[in-house]
């Protein structure tokens, strides 16, 4: 069976998760740019506050919170190092060879909060949505560039089948991985050069693998008719309720109070 | 002695998708046994033999290979190898080296088997599934489906595990790929060794095991003679399994013959078939 991977779909009923997948890709995307316009760090915590409340309020479990930022504490470290070390300003800490500036520190604060709300805001739209309706949501969201002759339909389709593929790759890869542990292999000894090269054991059947699923399924799908271009009808429709226009009139009040802030502590 | 003490095995615990793949497990399985695994899909076979070689390790309970506890210490997987080795199904989809040689040979580096003593290693486990030294130069991905299979035993065999796990050993081979698996399975590979084999087939697992293993909705429902348990068809029928080709026409040819002879050997059944028609032709 395979392990729980980033964003992976928990299914449970609650106000996030039967929200319209268009609105809830809207909100989001509106939410990620609303965080790269603050400037104050209460701000920054009230949002953060906000992301922590929609996973309480999606019933999404604690262990799979935890987990979502397994992957980015790399990068979050990384990021943290270069803008607290080497952001110039006024010195607070003189390390002689590294020096830490008031700049760098507040620099290093706002991006990590930044990162942490992202990642909650992704976290939130993938795991509260299936890959179908995400597809869905991302088809009709991109729906009015049909006008300009943007390849729409096909697009949603390489996406809504390359989601689906997301977990069928992890388990294969699992499964792998348990074939080469068969013959000895160990992915968890060595250095990190090591490490990655041991994998390459896995990768490689892997991506094989897919590229066979992926031909069987073009083929699969061309039998079943499948012409490229051709009009498509679906059998989901996107609903509009009341849970939407909650949803909406939640978000602007909490934009309202994100200024509000912004303004008393800017 | 391969040992399991109350095993039991739980995925997703605490989730509304928990499901208890083994429940309470008590196994031995002694050297130089042929044991066939046999159950419906989704019975908990798969999870069984990933806590046997050690590639799970279970919610509860213990797992013993050679009186070495693996649930408790800590051992390496290069150590574990030698002992206990799975070939999962459809090995081939695991292939990943450009020739012959790279693919069997990756299993004996990983156990440490010096570089000047790999070539004579790989070659014992290539003829030991009946492939010569002329493949060691092919590509794995343009051998026939049989010739795939008996490679991928072949790249865990190199190991030489004192007891070999196979899942699905023939799965997906054509009549010709089958048969060769399996003589090469009953002739060589097993000589030696202790062979556990998981099975769908219940041809297979009556002609290569002498004892067998039902395990029905997590619980090991019956261990014991295979024949004995072929017998029973009460109880192959509860599980959902059909019986084997052979007891089928043992049954229906004691009917008729009441001295028809035991299953357990199949020389005795062929010899008594020639007399009987040797004495209707006159």
């Amino acid at each position: 069976m395979a392990k729980f991977y980033f964003g992976q779909f928990q299914y449970t009923q609650t106000f996030f998760h039967k929200l319209n997948p268009t609105l809830k890709i809207v909100l989001i995307f509106y939410l990620v740019i609303l965080l790269f316009f603050l400037k104050t760090i209460e701000a920054y915590f009230f949002f953060l506050v906000f992301g922590v409340f929609l996973i309480i309020l999606s019933k999404l479990s604690f262990k799979s919170v935890v987990s979502s930022f397994k992957p980015i504490i790399f990068l979050l470290l990384f990021t943290l190092f270069f803008q607290l070390f080497f952001t110039p300003g006024t010195i607070v800490l003189d390390l002689k060879v590294l020096k830490i500036t008031k700049e760098g520190l507040s620099l290093s604060i706002y991006i990590a909060i930044r990162l942490i709300i992202l990642t909650i805001l992704t976290f939130l739209l993938t795991s509260t949505t299936t890959t179908t309706d995400l597809a869905l949501g991302f088809r009709n969201v991109i729906l009015p560039f049909k006008i300009f002759k943007f390849p729409v339909e096909e697009l949603s389709l390489m996406i809504s089948i390359s989601l689906q593929f997301v977990p069928i790759l992890f388990e294969e890869a699992d499964r792998i991985m348990k074939a080469q542990m068969a013959r000895g292999a160990d992915f968890e000894s060595g250095n990190l050069f090591v490490r990655a090269r041991s994998f390459l054991p896995v990768i490689l059947p892997l991506i094989l693998n897919a590229f066979n699923r992926a031909d069987q399924l073009a083929m699969a799908m061309e039998s079943r008719g499948f012409i490229l271009g051709m009009k498509r009808t679906s059998y989901r429709v996107s609903k509009f309720g009341k849970n939407e226009a909650l949803a909406i009139i939640f978000v602007l009040i909490f934009t309202l109070v994100l200024f509000v802030l912004e303004g008393i502590y800017a | 002695m391969l040992e399991l003490k109350e095993v039991s095995v739980i995925y997703d615990p605490h989730t509304r998708f928990k499901k208890e793949a083994l429940i309470g497990a008590n196994l031995k399985i002694y050297e130089g046994e042929r044991v066939a695994i046999i159950g419906r899909i989704g019975s908990g076979k798969s999870t069984l033999i990933e806590v046997i070689s050690g590639l799970l390790k279970p919610t509860s309970g213990e797992v013993i290979i050679d009186n070495i506890n693996i649930t408790k210490e800590k051992i390496k997987r290069s150590d574990i190898v030698k002992k206990v080795s799975v070939v999962f199904q459809h090995p081939e989809m695991q292939f990943f080296a450009e020739t012959v040689f790279e693919e069997i040979a990756y299993g004996a580096r990983n156990i440490g088997i010096e570089e000047g003593k790999i070539k004579d290693a790989v070659l014992m486990a290539l003829n030991d599934v009946g492939l010569d030294e002329t493949y060691l130069e092919k590509s794995p991905f343009e051998l026939s489906g049989g010739e795939k299979r008996r490679v991928a035993i072949a790249s865990v065999i190199v190991m030489n595990p004192k007891y070999l796990i196979l899942d699905e050993p023939t799965s997906n081979l054509d009549f010709g790929g089958k048969s060769s698996v399996i003589s090469y399975l009953q002739e060589r590979v097993a000589r030696g060794r202790t062979l556990i084999f998981v099975t769908h087939d219940m041809d297979e697992a009556f002609m290569l095991s002498k004892r067998i293993i039902v395990i029905n909705e997590g619980h090991i429902v019956f261990d014991g003679e295979t024949e004995r348990f072929f017998d029973d068809a009460e109880l192959v029928e509860r599980i959902g399994l059909e019986p084997p080709f052979f007891v089928k026409i043992k049954k229906t040819l004691s009917k008729c013959f009441p001295d028809f002879p035991s299953c357990e050997d199949y020389d005795s059944v062929v010899q008594y078939l020639l007399r009987k028609r040797s004495e209707y032709n006159g």
